[in-house]
This record gives structure tokens, C-alpha cells and sequence, in this order.
């Protein structure tokens, strides 16, 4: 009787450990990144991601840190892309302005977001442009295309 | 005899197939079942059952009263039928224990076997929630890789957020570095970090995501800057996505600790990497390489070094 008491515990212990990692396991592949083939004067690093909420709500984050304090950063453009098959059409496109928030001036660090509504039983991405510059006009940009949810 | 015995017995094992035998036999076979069945009754609580005998007395019940094929859902549907007027009687459990508690055979079925199934229950429980109030920690693990273009950690070790608490990002300024750490609740001893020469704590902004929260200091020096970022995370997606920008030059690896510093170099500044715990750290400015190495060296003093 211990010892079926004891292999109950070690087997619960195990289907434990077990649920831990497929949790930690059921992560979304990184995608590849198109960059453009050399370094910045304006941007040390960036990133966006997407989450998915349990409504089907699509965020999309985006963060930028500059090299230092300059003109404009931010996203420039995010657009949001639903899989059609094998591929991918977009659905919805946000124009980053300092008006919406998207970009801003005269600092050198910058995040936000934007939420799409999805519907269920399809699968988004995102596209997003990041963008560091002495202005609005004039600086680096580069993609990043996030994770699928 | 208890009650359960003899109902076991009767709805279990004296079943069709001893109908056929003769009553000679049959009496015989329930002297040997019953001599199995009282040995079993009184071995003592907590006794170890000796696994041959069991397999033996197992073998024998098994020629005795061998089970036909046996459907679990048709049998219950059946004793349901037949009894359920016995079913309806049923007293809740709480009152089931106590009436029970003077029946001294079944003890051992009936007041063990709950105990067992709530120490595995508190087992688990007690899992989840040191896992939740991080007392096992979680810990991020990355490699670092560089192309020409850019410079990023792949994670090995995830962290996931099964069910973030979706919100807007923040966008927060404080006083300190260390204000901000408390308030967001990150505990880290990678910030005593000696700067260059002249360079002074001018802003703290911080953004909250929904799975991560990056504190971003920034220190100036004659309209030089030097940006310290902490990326804290709780998923780490965002990291997978990151990439900073680089020459096309290697990175050059300093270990300090036991951690792996990646210094990388971009246009016109100098960009230090490291990981530690669920953090990724991130000094930018325009260094020289003796100060690159005296700001690293600066963060360990104090600690036990371990260098390797």
C-alpha cells in the first residue's frame, strides 16, 4: 500500500512537472526578422510581439530604445495579417503619427500597442515597422514580424 | 462481518458462475474466500502487505470465482437499477464518516484512503502556489547569437503567460532607479553599475506590458548619454523578438560571475548584453573598451566571485 501511495505521489509529481513544461513549451516560434544590413545611429534595439486575449482580442506591442535622445521613434507602421491558407492577407493597417501615439519626438526610448478584434478559428500576425530618426522623415527603419496568435 | 464485506462479496464475487457448481464445492469455495477475505480484514493499518501472498490469494480468487468480461458503466447502470432505493437512503458523507466510525473492520478503507487523496491534493496545491508567489523560480534561459546586422538572444528556457492581464502599456516616470524596482517588485542585484567619469542619473521612465516591464535609465555626461535598460520578464516572447542592431564585427564575451556580458558594437556606440534570473540588462553609450570592462567589473564587487 506505501509503495502504490509513494508511485501515486512520484506520478502526480511527474504529470505536474510535466503540465509546467508543455506550458512553458506551447510558446510561438520567433520569426525572422527583415533588417536592413547595417547597424544604427539611432536605434540600439527593438521589438514587437502579439498576445491573444480569451475574446479574441489581437495586441500588438511594439518597444524601441534609441541610442540616445532623438528627433522621432517609434512605430511607424503596424500592420495586422490574417492566414488565409498558406498565406498571410492583411486585415488591417495602423499609421504610426505623435499624434496617435504611435511615434514620438524628443526622447529615447518609446512602447505602445494597438488592439485588433479577431474572430475565432483564425490566426493573426502582425508587421511592424519600427522607426528612429533625427524627424519624422529622416532615420532607420526596420521590421519586425511578430508571433502568431 | 462487516456490512461491506458481505455486500463485496455478494455483488462481486458470488456471482453467476458459482450457481453451476454444487453446493458441496461451493461451500467449500466460500470457506477459502472467506479465510482470503478475513486475513485481509485484519492485517493492521498501516501494515505492508506482503506482495507474494497477495498475487497468490489473487490467483486462487481468480480460479474460485473468475471474472466474466466485465463492463464497469453496464454493472453500476445494473446496481443502480436494482438498488436504488438503497442509493436514495445514501446519508451524506460527513455522516457516512461518523456512522462509520464505529464500524472497526472497514477503518482502514474508509478513513485512510480520504487522507491520502487530500496529502496528494495539498501536494499540488502547495505547488501551485509556490509557484505562483515565485518561491520556485522561474528561471529564462537564453544563448546569445549575432549576425552581421543584428545581435539577439534565442531563448532555451521559456516564460509563459498563460492568461496576461491585457492592458494598454504604461508609460511611468520616477526619481530612481531603485523607486521603480520597488514598485515594480524586481528584486536584482545587477544595477550598482560605477559609470564613466562625469555621467549623472538624469530620468527613469518605465513601460508595463502585460508580460514585461522595461525600466530604462538614462545618465548624462555633455549631452552624452549612457541608457541602462532592465527588461523584466514574465513571458518571454518580447525577448525572442528583440534584436539589436550591431556592426558587423563579433561580439566580444566577457565573463564576469559566472555571466556571459556580450559587448557588441553599433555606429557610434558601444551596447552590453547579459541575462540573469527572468532580466535582461542592457547598457548603451559610446564606451571606450577599459570602460566597458571597469562598468562590468564594477556591478560584481561585493560578490562572491566565481569567475570562470
Amino acid at each position: 500500500m506505501k509503495t502504490n501511495f509513494s508511485r501515486m505521489i512520484a506520478v502526480l509529481c511527474i504529470i505536474t512537472a510535466l503540465f509546467s513544461l508543455s506550458a512553458f513549451a506551447s510558446a510561438a516560434a520567433p520569426s525572422e526578422e527583415e533588417l536592413s544590413p547595417q547597424a544604427s545611429a539611432y536605434l540600439t534595439d527593438y521589438t514587437a510581439w502579439a498576445v491573444r486575449s480569451s475574446n479574441h482580442e489581437v495586441y500588438v506591442y511594439y518597444d524601441v530604445t534609441a541610442t540616445k535622445t532623438i528627433g522621432c521613434l517609434g512605430a511607424k507602421l503596424i500592420v495586422i495579417e490574417m492566414k488565409d491558407g498558406s498565406d498571410w492577407t492583411a486585415v488591417k493597417t495602423y499609421t504610426g503619427t505623435t499624434s496617435n501615439g504611435m511615434l514620438i519626438l524628443n526622447n529615447n526610448g518609446h512602447g505602445g500597442a494597438k488592439i485588433y478584434q479577431g474572430t475565432s478559428g483564425n490566426q493573426y500576425r502582425a508587421v511592424v515597422t519600427i522607426f528612429g530618426g533625427s524627424s519624422t522623415t529622416n532615420g532607420d527603419s526596420r521590421i519586425v514580424t511578430t508571433n502568431t496568435v | 462481518m462487516s456490512e461491506n464485506g458481505r455486500s463485496r462479496r455478494n455483488g462481486g464475487f458470488d456471482g453467476d458462475t458459482a450457481q453451476n457448481q454444487t453446493h458441496q464445492k461451493k461451500q467449500d469455495e466460500e470457506a477459502q474466500l472467506e479465510k482470503i477475505w478475513q486475513e485481509l480484514e485484519n492485517s493492521e493499518e498501516g501494515e505492508e502487505i506482503d506482495p507474494e501472498r497477495f498475487l497468490r490469494d489473487m490467483a486462487v480468487l481468480d480460479e474460485l470465482v473468475p471474472l466474466p468480461d466485465f463492463d464497469l458503466g453496464a454493472s453500476w447502470q445494473e446496481f443502480k437499477e436494482k438498488h436504488h432505493a438503497l442509493l436514495e437512503d445514501l446519508k451524506p458523507a460527513d455522516q457516512q464518516s461518523s456512522a462509520f466510525a464505529s464500524d472497526e473492520k472497514p477503518k482502514r478503507r474508509r478513513s485512510v484512503k480520504p487522507v491520502r487523496v487530500a496529502l496528494v491534493v495539498v501536494l499540488i496545491l502547495a505547488m501551485v502556489t509556490m509557484a505562483s508567489c515565485g518561491i520556485i523560480e522561474y528561471i529564462m534561459k537564453a544563448i546569445a547569437n549575432w549576425s552581421d546586422q543584428v545581435f539577439r538572444y534565442e531563448v532555451t528556457q521559456e516564460l509563459r503567460v498563460e492568461e496576461p492581464n491585457l492592458e494598454l502599456p504604461d508609460n511611468q516616470h520616477y526619481d530612481s532607479l531603485e523607486d521603480a524596482l520597488e514598485d515594480y517588485g524586481v528584486t536584482t542585484e545587477y544595477v550598482r553599475i560605477q559609470y564613466p567619469d562625469g555621467f549623472a542619473f538624469q530620468k527613469l521612465q518605465v513601460w508595463e506590458y502585460s508580460d514585461s516591464v522595461k525600466l530604462m535609465a538614462t545618465y548624462i555626461h555633455n549631452e552624452k548619454e549612457i541608457i541602462f535598460t532592465i527588461w523584466h520578464y514574465k513571458d518571454s516572447t518580447a525577448l525572442e523578438l528583440q534584436a539589436a542592431e550591431k556592426l558587423p564585427a563579433d561580439a566580444d564575451v566577457y565573463i564576469r560571475n559566472g555571466i556571459k556580458h556580450y559587448v557588441v558594437e553599433n555606429t557610434e556606440t558601444v551596447t552590453v548584453s547579459w541575462i540573469a534570473g527572468t532580466e535582461l540588462y542592457r547598457i548603451a553609450g559610446g564606451f571606450s573598451t577599459e570602460e566597458v570592462e571597469l562598468m562590468i567589473d564594477s556591478i560584481y564587487e561585493g560578490f562572491d566571485s566565481h569567475e570562470n
